[in-house]
């Protein structure tokens, strides 16, 4: 009779120790978390090989086709350079005679991805740098397609980014042709989700979606995507628009995580 | 012993097989092995070894998840002891249809758990959880079922004869 009862007490105490972990929210358990994943890095980077291995003969029309196009865009921005070239030395000349000074220049670090958290709920993945590189909670991560996610935890040499197409990223955002302000969510669908725009805001479909001045995080001018749909305001008091990330998550390998801006 | 070291290896295989499922053909080819694990070691070995299994698994997934530490192990735990309750009233032995009834019944239990926490940590749409959630991954689980509890039942006996 006891034991059967000291059985129940510690099935009860492990639902309500799991209960516990949850609620206390502690950032202590951050440094556990990374060292499950370091106890299980090498299998699962044995696994990435070949997944990238796979995905790249499945794309590989795709990817010939986006570098044929790539190519031609390659050389369109070429011939243009030329003249730009004189309109930035102009620009400079003109900046210093205002004494004015403009903050483009970030300090950067290049990542490889090591894999995406297998989940339905998250939208996250792995990166093979960490604190050691100077990266820091929060720091906005990219590639040449556009905006990827921001970092959310980081151990020594591993971080973890949330993908934009996660419910928990947000990102103060501007509608680029209208010039129209918002913020940017993620969601479990895989796309992202602008609120907070003003009822009477003009929005077409295929406009692009950028970051606004007013994020904290991010550098102002970075694509996030482009509005694929506007969501019923008769709804709602202000206008929602669906937004496709401008990023492909599934074929990510490198990304770049922007660390700081340099005055 | 031996069972504690098949169930480390098994929760182990499991969540590798998920991270290469995901990884290679995304969200809608990601059967939720893990819990198929735990159902399977407490219909096999009994809620202790579901537990420890719970417990494991868990680990893995609050590891490499960006979400509140414990989530995932307090899913699982709910998991396996409604697995002990559910069982009682719809598993019958070497029958199909109350197998995969089971483990639909735990799936359902163990979204509707995880969608619980997750609205008091963030805004998600009811709607959304249905559609890319729950669908994906009842059907997915669902189709792989009986091969996996066929794999797991195989790494028992090897181990065990």
């Amino acid at each position: 009779m006891f034991r059967a009862n000291r059985k129940n007490l510690i099935y009860l105490l492990v639902l309500l120790a799991a209960f516990f972990l949850f609620f206390t929210r502690a950032k202590s358990f951050v440094p556990f978390k990374f060292a499950v994943i370091r106890s299980a890095s090498l299998p699962i980077r044995i696994i990435s090989f070949p997944i990238q291995e796979i995905k790249k003969i499945l794309y590989y029309h795709r990817t010939f086709n986006e570098y044929r196009r790539l190519k031609e865009e390659a050389d369109v921005l070429r011939s243009r350079l030329v003249g730009l070239e004189e309109v930035i030395r102009e620009n400079t000349r003109l900046e210093n005679l205002l004494k004015f000074k403009r903050d483009l220049v970030y300090s950067s670090v290049v990542a490889n991805v090591i894999g995406r958290e297998p989940s339905h709920w998250n939208s996250t993945m792995i990166i093979d740098r960490g604190e050691e590189d100077g990266i820091q909670p929060g720091c906005p991560v990219v590639n040449a397609a556009g905006v990827v996610g921001k970092i959310s935890e980081v151990s020594r040499g591993v971080s973890k980014v949330i993908l934009m197409t996660d419910p928990q990223f947000s990102v103060a955002a501007l509608v680029q042709g209208p010039r129209e302000s918002g913020l940017v969510f993620g969601s479990l669908s895989g796309i992202c989700r602008m609120r907070y725009i003003r009822e009477d805001a003009r929005i077409e479909i295929g406009e692009k979606v950028i970051t606004s001045k007013l994020s904290s995080s991010f550098p102002e001018g970075l694509l996030i995507g482009e509005v694929i749909a506007l969501d019923d305001p008769s709804r709602r008091s202000n206008i929602e628009c669906v937004i496709r990330p401008s990023v492909e998550f599934s074929q990510i390998e490198e990304v770049l995580v922007i660390l700081k801006q340099k005055p | 012993m031996r069972k504690i070291f098949l169930i480390f290896f098994c929760v182990f295989m499991a969540f590798l097989g998920e991270f290469f499922l995901f990884n290679l053909a995304g969200r809608w080819f990601m059967p939720n092995l893990l819990l198929l694990t735990i159902i399977y070691f407490n219909l096999a070995f009994g809620i202790r070894f579901s537990i420890l299994a719970a417990v494991l698994a868990g680990l893995l997934k609050d590891g490499f998840s960006a979400d509140v530490f414990g989530l995932n192990i307090f899913a699982f735990v709910v998991a396996a002891y409604m697995t002990t309750f559910l069982k009682r009233y719809l598993h019958y032995v070497a029958s199909r249809r109350s197998r995969l009834l089971l483990v639909f019944f735990v799936i359902t239990v163990n979204i509707l758990t995880l969608s619980g926490l997750h609205v008091m940590l963030e805004k998600i749409d009811p709607g959304e959880i249905f559609r890319f959630v729950f669908i994906p991954e009842t059907v997915v689980t669902l189709l792989v079922t009986s091969f996996v509890f066929l794999q797991l039942r195989k790494c028992a006996s090897r181990l065990f004869v």
